[in-house]
């Protein structure tokens, strides 16, 4: 009777989203590993606090 | 111990720090009144009224105030503040007196400035952190106060900046530690600088997460606690002792509904026994016994703490 009007599997915006997706997942791979690598370079931060607190009672 | 025959005090607000406000008066023997806000008319009859409800409170105050009814407002909202700062003069008419910001901050940190400057010949900074929430509304006021702007006070200049900028590492004492701390929108650099004119820089900071930061824009997602945990409050005084720089810091680690309603009621107490001038006044504030108003704090069970080292 002819072509198939409409295919039941295979949708016109079907690879552009796919392709959406995968950037998507690319980007935050990438950020991902960028922010693993900076978390593990970083200078620790040593303070320098020497001392502490103590109980005080208000003298007139 | 003052009779409970003596004229009563009112509070208004049944919540958190109303019902602390209300046991510390309780221990002492106060007799005190308690309604919730709609039914605050029903207090025109008391000597002292602590306003211990959320914010705002200056419409209340201002009520009160043209009844010949003297006020402690615990509100630590900026506007709520600044107009209530503006009803001096009514107070003045109406010779009554009016004790604002009698929270933990603003409130016992202007106590413990007033405290502290004695260890000095002159103090010019003071900076102020705080942690932690009291009731509910406590709650929601703070997460509103770090989307807002935040004031201080530097070299004789109001200044503004975004809240919830200028992050510094502030050591509460134990268990709170170290702490995060960002500026936000707080009326403490006003009554700061109405305790000490000649102060040059005044700021004041609370501690906050990343995601305080980032959902102090949005409407509270979900509803606070019932009261905050244990908080923390630390002030720094910088000034000259013996002809050299010199820095004191001070602070408590507690529940701060219950350092508010023990600040609220013994300004309350103070307002009734001593003859404290007719207008508004603040914690710190020469005109205000915060000596007697600090020793009464401590009673409760309320310990400051020093930092002593560098």
């Amino acid at each position: 009777m002819g072509s198939i009007p409409f295919s039941p599997t295979t949708f016109p915006n079907e690879e552009t989203t796919m392709k959406f997706i995968r950037q998507v997942l690319l980007a935050l791979s990438i950020a991902a590993a960028v922010a693993a690598v900076l978390r593990t370079k970083s200078t620790p931060v040593i303070t320098s606090e020497q001392g502490g607190w103590r109980e005080v009672t208000p003298q007139r | 111990m003052l009779s409970s025959s003596t004229p009563t005090i009112g509070i208004v607000g049944t919540g958190v720090v109303g019902s602390r406000v209300l046991l510390h008066l309780s221990s002492l023997g106060i007799a005190a009144k308690v309604v919730s806000h709609a039914r605050a008319t029903e207090l025109f009859d008391c000597d002292v009224v602590i306003l211990a409800h959320g914010t705002p409170h200056a419409q209340l105050v201002s009520t009160f105030v043209a009844q010949g009814v003297s006020v402690v407002s615990v509100s630590d909202e900026l506007a709520d503040v600044i107009a209530m700062i503006e009803l001096h003069d009514q107070a003045v008419k109406r010779n009554v007196s009016v004790i604002i910001g009698a929270a933990c901050v603003p409130g016992l940190s202007g106590l413990l400035v007033n405290h502290v400057t004695r260890a000095f010949e002159s103090i010019d900074e003071v900076h102020v952190a705080v942690h932690g929430t009291g009731g509910p509304r406590c709650a929601r006021q703070r997460h509103d106060a770090l989307a807002g702007v935040s004031i201080g006070w530097h070299e004789g200049e109001w200044i503004q900046r975004p809240a919830g900028s200028g992050r510094e590492l502030c050591w509460f004492p134990d268990p709170v530690g170290a702490r995060d701390c960002y500026r936000y929108a707080s009326p403490e650099p006003i009554l700061l600088q109405r305790i000490e004119p000649a102060l040059h820089r005044i700021t004041a900071r609370v501690s906050a997460t990343r995601r305080d930061r980032l959902t102090a824009r949005f409407p509270m997602l979900a509803p606070p606690h019932a009261e905050g945990g244990i908080g923390g409050l630390r002030v720094e005084v910088r000034g000259v002792r013996n002809q050299r720089r010199h820095v004191e810091i001070v602070g408590v680690a507690e529940r701060l509904a219950s350092v508010t309603g023990a600040v609220a009621a013994q300004s309350a107490i103070a307002v009734r026994t001593h003859s404290l001038a007719s207008g508004v006044h603040n914690l710190g504030q020469a005109s205000v016994p915060n000596a007697d108003i600090l020793d009464g704090v401590i009673a409760t069970g309320v310990t400051l703490h020093q930092f002593v080292g560098q």
